[in-house]
């Protein structure tokens, strides 16, 4: 069985990022290797991290200390429904198998923008 | 004998696609629009100057033998002469291209029956859609092709749109024409159909009059994935909620929102299964700084800049020419100088003309070699249009 993937670890600071810096990452996200849903919740993630005035969906779940909510909401727009309260087992997982590349997509790219 | 089109044609056989071509003027910055006539017969027109011919495709049926109704309406298109000169050049064995002579203007009904005959496959919306094909029937029963296959099953297309809607009383008439086009009666006999067939086409200025449509303040632009497909979308604070219709349209269908002045991708999301999605959008943006587009490819799109732009490029011109068509000059105006800065972004040669329409409707721009253009050139549809361009 995989591991859990914590929820809470953020690769990217979910700081305010730059109105040009945002747009450099978003071409950078466009244009990656990265599944589809992948990029689509990355872009939602860094209109968040972006605009801190944004709300997020009223109908996106709460973490409620279980998970970073700007990635539950960046999740959920792109059509992910894995949330229970309280999660399962499986649910963990399916959330992880998305956050793991995302993840991993946002700090490749916010790297090669930053360089 | 000369045929119903007209102008500068050139014909050549293409034996590079197989198919016979003939050229009028080269597209305009809104693209063509036109329809398969008969079988293996294409006739597309310049959409924002749709009196011009842009090409005739003719393509050689699989035995090679020409069936005889697509080969009446050569004739009747090129004339018996033009049809003959055309058919040679494959058998000529050279790669030219001939001219078929400087004829007289083109028919005008006949062109508008292409139009709309091409914009019946564009738009989504059904009303738009069936209004569109009954317009198209009454083109071209005026043009006198209304004994036309094609035309017979747009009259049954359009009779069977939307059973029950209740038609303003220019569309009942047209209904009565394209049923009698199929030798029926409509068993509502509320409109008199006594006049002349093209009164119900040209005889609207009451209805059209002042009445141009406008985006509203929160619509963005929305580009569909297909002909058949409409996409609405509206932004709402940070949020963009788009709707694809009809909803089955939506199975892997992803709503891409781009910024419209540099085309950096906004935001990617699948539609639901109900048609809907709901995508964020950085904050203090307005409908008119975006464009979203359903897209089955949203990597694609964000790659590809010039296909986006010429699609966008086209969607501006078709949006153009549809104002220009209402006598909407300033809404037109305003489109077309989108279009010719989609062209631009799209590094092609439309970009000038576009900016030329900016000033100067496309009816209003004529050069010496041009054919005049018909004196109404408003459509019924264009009132009706709720979705696609």
């Amino acid at each position: 069985m995989a591991a859990d993937f914590p929820d809470t670890g953020p690769a990217v600071e979910a700081t305010v990022i730059a109105s040009d810096t945002a747009d450099r990452l978003r071409w950078k996200l466009a244009s990656s290797d990265a599944r589809t849903v992948v990029v689509a919740a990355a872009l939602a993630f860094v209109t968040f991290a972006q605009c801190p005035d944004v709300p997020y969906p009223p109908s996106a779940p709460h973490p409620e200390g279980r998970g970073d909510p700007l990635r539950w909401a960046s999740l959920w727009l792109v059509g992910h429904r894995c949330f229970g309260d309280p999660d399962t087992p499986a649910q963990r997982q399916a959330r992880s198998r998305l956050l793991r590349p995302l993840d991993l997509l946002l700090a490749e790219c916010w790297s090669a923008v930053a360089a | 004998m000369t045929g119903l089109l007209g102008g500068a044609l050139v014909a050549r056989w293409d034996d590079d696609a197989g198919v016979w071509v003939v050229t009028g003027w080269a597209a305009g910055p809104a693209g063509v629009s036109g329809l398969e006539l008969a079988p293996g017969l294409t006739v597309l027109v310049d959409h924002a100057r749709p009196w011009r011919l842009a090409e005739l495709q003719l393509t050689p049926a699989d035995d090679d033998q020409m069936p005889p109704a697509t080969a009446e309406l050569l004739s009747r298109l090129l004339g018996a002469e033009g049809a003959e000169q055309l058919l040679l050049l494959r058998d000529s064995g050279e790669d030219r291209a001939v001219r078929l002579g400087h004829r007289p203007g083109g028919d005008a009904d006949f062109h508008r029956f292409v139009l709309l005959g091409g914009l019946t496959d564009e738009l989504g919306d059904p009303a738009g859609a069936t209004i569109a094909r009954l317009e198209a029937v009454a083109a071209a029963t005026a043009a006198g092709v209304g004994d036309l296959d094609r035309v017979r099953e747009l009259a049954r297309l359009g009779l069977d749109g939307l059973p029950g809607a209740a038609w303003p009383k220019q569309v009942v008439g047209l209904q009565h024409l394209a049923a009698r086009v199929l030798g029926e009666q409509l068993e509502r006999v509320d409109v008199d159909v006594t006049t002349r067939t093209t009164q119900a086409v040209t005889g609207l200025e009451d209805f059209l009059a002042g009445r141009v449509k406008r985006l509203r303040g929160k619509q963005v632009a929305a580009v569909p994935a297909a002909a058949d497909v409409a996409v609405d979308a509206t932004l709402d604070g940070s949020y963009v909620t788009a709707e694809v219709r009809p909803a089955t349209a939506a199975r892997n269908l992803w709503l891409v929102v781009v910024a419209a002045a540099d085309g950096v991708p906004l935001a990617w999301v699948p539609f639901g299964v109900d048609g809907r999605c709901e995508a964020v959008v950085p904050s203090g943006l307005s409908a008119g700084d975006m464009v979203a587009e359903a897209t089955h490819d949203p990597k694609l799109a964000a790659i590809s800049t010039v296909v986006r732009e010429t699609r966008l490029a086209i969607v501006a011109g078709r949006r153009a020419a549809r104002f220009d068509r209402l006598r909407g000059r300033e809404f037109a105006s305003t489109y077309w100088w989108k279009c010719a800065e989609r062209w631009a972004k799209a590094k092609a040669d439309q970009a000038e003309l576009a900016e030329r329409f900016v000033k100067t409707a496309p009816h209003e721009l004529l050069s010496r070699s041009d054919e005049p253009p018909p004196a109404d050139v408003r459509l019924l549809v264009d009132e009706h249009v709720t979705g696609g361009p």
